[in-house]
């Protein structure tokens, strides 16, 4: 039954996400297609359970079931309504593989399913989880309601019931499906990111050095152990990520849809995190420069400068305006979490310089992020040493890098509680994935890529991906 | 020979994973972080009641709290005690190894209130968690008289920034 019961949900996930692909008529590989969905459709289902406490709807199987089931349908009404144009596009084949595609895919294999299965058997333990959504979520299923006896037990010691309500969602869902811990999601996530992440980088890379760039990046120990245990870190890194993916991919093909998606997609991180609401405020410059130098319409810019600042407002908006002014009143305000002496820049500095001297740096780096670091570091000089110039694509994801790197301090100065060991340590996550594109949009490793596809080909092509 | 040179690639691959893995630190990660839980699964599925998963995972922080509530609700027959949770360093000091829980994280694994010593309500407390010798626990019950010597005692270990 509960082998079932994942299944439905992971068929849901797919169905709500693959809805709203086709409403911002996003078109990829079959691969990338799939796995965006679920990720999407992860973060869609969450809402269910605080759309239904919005409606004063008791939270029960069928009421979480029927919620998920109409998110399902609504998403899909237009694709319904197309149901012929959609069959005759799908032309469905079993994606090609390499044959040095395959030592890198067992190995990738056995890792997913070592974090499938953590992410299915172990309960959290992790304090964040058990204070915050992980009771509230239990207490839900109980009591059919968030707002529950929860909130009647002292909680002096805690803020994470005032979290937002991504990993709430999810917990009160998969728990009511019959899935005790919850937490296979977070097992999904993971799998998917990663097998998305592959295929983005095999958009340049050639396939042996896609694989090995996947496996630094996987082999991440920090960010591995949480591609099992849940947090919210993994998941903000995945959507951001995937904002700005969506972003810089309107820079390339000049598809408006692109660049409305990568705003539901930055929406869908600040549901996750709050805060992160400041860093993609500081990535809309990199479009305005984008539209600049193509002369666009300023009605244009406007309009996607504010969708992009208006979706991610509205989630924002929604869980600490709405939610928790009118349906747990009191228990908290957004000036009590900032700093009050912004004068004092000293803060600022401080962060920023351990940031650099404690987790990037400093006797944290190996444990954290293992030789990443050293190795991107390692290609980037290489890379200005032998190509002596970046391409326009490498730059933008250079100035998305300077984004997280400068950004977290500032928001560790504008928020004294996200501090340096926890917070900041976890926030790092979004470097990597950023990081690791801009290694694939090196002249170097472009050059080696193509030099690898021409010797496979003999030399008979010249293009590189398949 | 166009044919042959995916699968000489294949080896490329093969022996570049093969060097992933003799760097130190991505061959213990991979031996205790990724094959060793692989491992486990067969010993794991003999266990997949939840009570005997949350108590692998959480082990005494689970574990002694959920003793503690079956002992109230057993024996005391009160399932609205308002517990006193000890300090984690008084425990360290007493010698029991007992990381203990957050209210909050008290009322997920037994569904019965508490506070710390420093919180509101500590003085309306009925029972507390207090260790034994010999690096046991005890759970007693508490009155007037001999509360305001057992918060005083908890305080002393609690840290006020």
């Amino acid at each position: 039954m509960t082998f079932l019961a994942i299944l439905i949900l992971l068929i849901a996930h797919y169905f709500s996400g693959s809805g709203l692909l086709y409403l911002f008529r996003v078109k990829l590989k079959p691969a990338m297609q799939i796995t965006l969905s679920i990720i999407c459709g992860i973060v869609i289902l969450s809402l269910v359970p605080l759309f239904l406490e919005l409606a004063f709807i008791p939270l029960t199987l069928t009421s979480i079931a029927a919620g998920i089931a109409v998110i399902c349908v609504l998403l899909n009404l237009t694709k319904l309504a197309n149901i012929k144009s959609v069959l005759s596009d799908s032309k469905w084949r079993f994606p090609s593989i390499k044959a040095y595609e395959i030592p890198f895919f067992v190995l990738f294999s056995i890792m997913f399913f070592s974090s499938l299965w953590r992410s299915f058997y172990l309960p959290s333990n992790a304090r964040d989880m058990l204070s915050g959504p992980e009771v509230i979520a239990d207490y839900a299923v109980k009591e059919h309601s968030l707002i529950n006896s929860v909130l009647t037990v002292n909680l002096e010691s805690t803020n994470n019931h005032l979290k937002p309500p991504f990993i709430l969602g999810l917990q009160v869902i998969y728990k009511f499906f019959g899935i005790e811990f919850g937490g296979v999601w977070v097992g999904f996530m993971s799998v998917c990111f990663c097998i998305f992440l592959y295929n983005v980088l095999r958009e340049k890379m050639h396939g042996v050095i896609a694989g090995l760039l996947l496996l630094l990046f996987i082999a991440l120990p920090e960010v591995y152990a949480y591609s099992y245990m849940m947090l919210f870190d993994y998941s903000n890194m995945v959507l951001y990520f995937l904002g700005v993916y969506f972003m810089l991919r309107y820079f390339k093909s000049g598809l408006q849809s692109e660049i409305y998606f990568s705003a539901v997609l930055f929406g869908f991180s600040t549901i996750i995190r709050l805060e992160t609401l400041v860093l993609i405020a500081m990535m809309v410059p990199l479009l305005w420069l984008y539209s600049y130098q193509k002369k666009a319409a300023i009605k244009n810019v406007v309009l996607q400068s504010f969708a992009i600042m208006a979706v991610s407002g509205f989630f924002y908006f929604l869980w600490m305006n709405i939610f928790l002014n009118y349906y747990m009143p009191g228990l908290i305000t957004v000036e009590s979490q900032l700093n009050k002496n912004l004068i004092d820049l000293s803060p600022l500095f401080k962060r920023f310089s351990e940031m650099n001297s404690e987790l990037l740096f400093g006797r944290l780096e190996e444990p954290l992020w293992a030789h990443f670091i050293k190795v991107f570091l390692a290609v980037m000089v290489l890379d200005l040493v032998i190509s002596r110039k970046m391409s326009r694509e490498s730059l933008n994801w250079l100035y998305a890098l300077a984004v997280v790197y400068f950004g977290l301090p500032i928001l560790g100065y504008l928020l004294p509680l996200m501090d340096l060991n926890n917070t900041t340590k976890r926030a790092l996550f979004k470097l990597m994935p950023i990081a690791l594109l801009l290694m694939a949009n090196t002249g170097i490793l472009i050059k080696l890529s193509a030099k690898l596809l021409d010797w496979e080909n003999g030399n008979e092509e010249n293009r590189v991906g398949r | 020979m166009k044919s042959t040179r995916p699968l000489l690639l294949a080896v490329l691959s093969l022996v570049i994973i093969l060097m992933f893995f003799r760097v130190e630190l991505y061959k213990t990660w991979f031996r205790d972080r990724v094959f060793g839980p692989i491992e486990n699964i067969s010993e794991q599925l003999t266990y997949m009641d939840p009570h005997e998963r949350r108590m692998a995972r959480l082990q005494n922080s689970y574990f002694i709290s959920y003793n503690v509530a079956e002992y109230l609700r057993t024996n005391k027959k009160d399932s609205n005690a308002l517990i006193l949770l000890p300090p984690t360093d008084y425990m360290k000091e007493s010698g029991v190894d007992f990381m203990v829980p957050e209210p909050a994280v008290f009322y997920l694994y037994t569904g019965m209130k508490s506070v710390a010593a420093n919180n509101k309500g500590a003085d309306k407390t009925n029972f507390a968690i207090v260790p034994q010798q010999g690096a046991n626990l005890q759970v007693i019950e508490l009155n007037d008289q001999n509360r305001p010597q057992i918060l005083a005692q908890f305080r002393k270990y609690i840290k006020t920034n």
